[in-house]
């Protein structure tokens, strides 16, 4: 979705970055979250970078589980207008519009999708990236498939992917890397919100599968520390999730080598499952606070 | 009537002079690219996409991105090449550089090093890591960009 924004963002951008002769340079490590090098400078490797799954696919990924929709769960459209205090909060909050959007697309509530779009375009806005919106006639496009699914969700894909790569090739990816953090916890929450009124329980397994991102997300954000006072909270607020989940007593007995993992087999208790959804929640409130 | 002749000449090398100077040797169309992958990917559901430019530098270097897949779903990356003036190795592991026993699990030099365009299909709930193999050349040399597209359905 933030890939939305990037056609605006080309125009914002643009203004802000011709100088390219230094960008040979640059773009021998302008990859997504970080760049430097990790040998001795004869160049042989790079730190991995990572990607990360559009809110979209976690919103479809929670729905094949179960998850239906509630009204009122999501953040109100309505306070789009309070998020204006700093580049951090408006594009996590921008994150969690955009999870909240997917969710409500999903499930073709067409009036809340359309309010989510425009506080999405709001914050957009003041992010500096409103003008994505009007390229390739994506409100149009928007509005005429609503009820879709099968439409809006590559319509919003289409945007998350344009504003990822517009935001890439202007290395501003520190305002990507806090917009998907914005919207994991939403997703995240959403998914709480639902397992906790009993109707998805197969969601539970999807939400502790998550996790295997929840530390991509804070690398994301720690090599993009530097760029924005509020980045360090945020890494500390996902590392908090990431550092309680660390000790469930299912994760402790796996094994250190988490690329054998399947997140989504891993036990929880039910005592765990709830605290972990307060922590979310605890966190989300954060946000969406403003 | 000369001394006009070289003011045109003269304001004309600089407008010729000028857009060189100010053109960019390193921007892709990015848009021509994703249309391209986006059209590789049917039927999937398109969900990220990651460009890449790629310099040189005097010896092999690589590049590596990690990505995780979920359970239930079935993925489809497709790498589109077309923007590079020369090729260079993609290779997808099952564990990161640093890993000792790492499997690969697809390699471009299977695939044909002459393609424009790499489709690799892959369903577990894992991460896989793809590695960018870059030749060595001139140092700096910029060599084009590089999309990578993953989808799912």
């Amino acid at each position: 979705m933030y890939g939305t924004i990037a056609t605006a963002a080309c125009f914002f951008l643009f203004a802000c970055g011709s100088s390219t002769h230094n960008s040979e340079q640059k773009d021998v490590a302008s990859v997504k979250d970080t760049a430097s090098h990790t040998g001795s400078g004869d160049g042989q490797t790079e730190q991995t970078t990572y990607t990360l799954p559009s809110p979209i696919q976690i919103a479809s990924i929670f729905k094949k589980a179960g998850l239906i929709y509630y009204p009122n769960i999501t953040n109100s459209a309505e306070n789009a207008s309070k998020y204006n205090a700093g580049k951090v909060s408006e594009s996590l909050n921008l994150g969690v519009y955009s999870a909240d959007l997917s969710y409500c697309a999903l499930n073709k509530q067409n009036q809340d999708s359309r309010n989510y779009l425009k506080a999405s375009r709001q914050l957009a806005e003041q992010l500096g990236l409103g003008k994505v919106f009007e390229t390739d006639n994506l409100a149009g496009r928007f509005e005429s498939n609503l009820g879709q699914e099968d439409s809006l969700g590559p319509i919003i894909a289409d945007m998350e992917m344009q504003t990822d790569l517009i935001l890439e090739e202007h290395e501003q990816e520190y305002i990507s890397a806090t917009v998907f953090a914005g919207a994991w916890i939403e997703s995240m929450y959403i998914g709480g919100k639902v397992f906790e009124k009993g109707k998805a329980k197969n969601v539970s397994s999807h939400l502790i599968e998550q996790m295997a991102i929840a530390q991509n997300i804070i690398k994301a954000l720690k090599s993009n520390e530097a760029k924005d006072a509020g980045i360090p909270g945020v890494i500390a607020d996902i590392s908090s999730i990431r550092d309680l989940f660390e000790n469930f007593e299912g994760m402790k007995a796996i094994s250190k080598d988490r690329d054998e993992v399947d997140f989504s087999k891993i036990a929880i208790t039910d005592a765990e499952m709830d605290g972990f959804i307060k922590k979310i929640d605890e966190i989300r409130a954060k946000i969406v606070k403003g | 009537m000369n001394k006009l002749l070289i003011a045109v000449l003269g304001f004309a090398c600089l407008t010729v002079f000028g857009a060189f100077e100010g053109s960019d040797s390193t921007q892709c169309d990015t848009n021509a690219l994703k249309d391209k992958s986006r059209k590789a990917m049917e039927p999937y559901k398109f969900d990220a996409a990651k460009l890449m430019k790629i310099s040189a530098r005097g010896s092999e270097y690589m590049k590596e991105i990690e990505v995780p897949l979920f359970a239930g779903e079935n993925y489809r990356f497709v790498f589109n090449t077309e923007a590079l003036k020369s090729s260079i190795g993609i290779d997808i592991y099952n564990k990161d550089k640093d890993s000792k026993h790492r499997k690969l699990l697809f390699s471009s030099k299977d695939a044909g090093t002459d393609k424009k365009e790499y489709v690799w299909e892959y369903s577990k709930s894992t991460k896989v890591y793809v590695d960018y193999i870059i030749p060595a050349g001139e140092n700096g040399s910029f060599n084009g960009c590089l999309l990578f597209m993953v989808g799912y359905k």
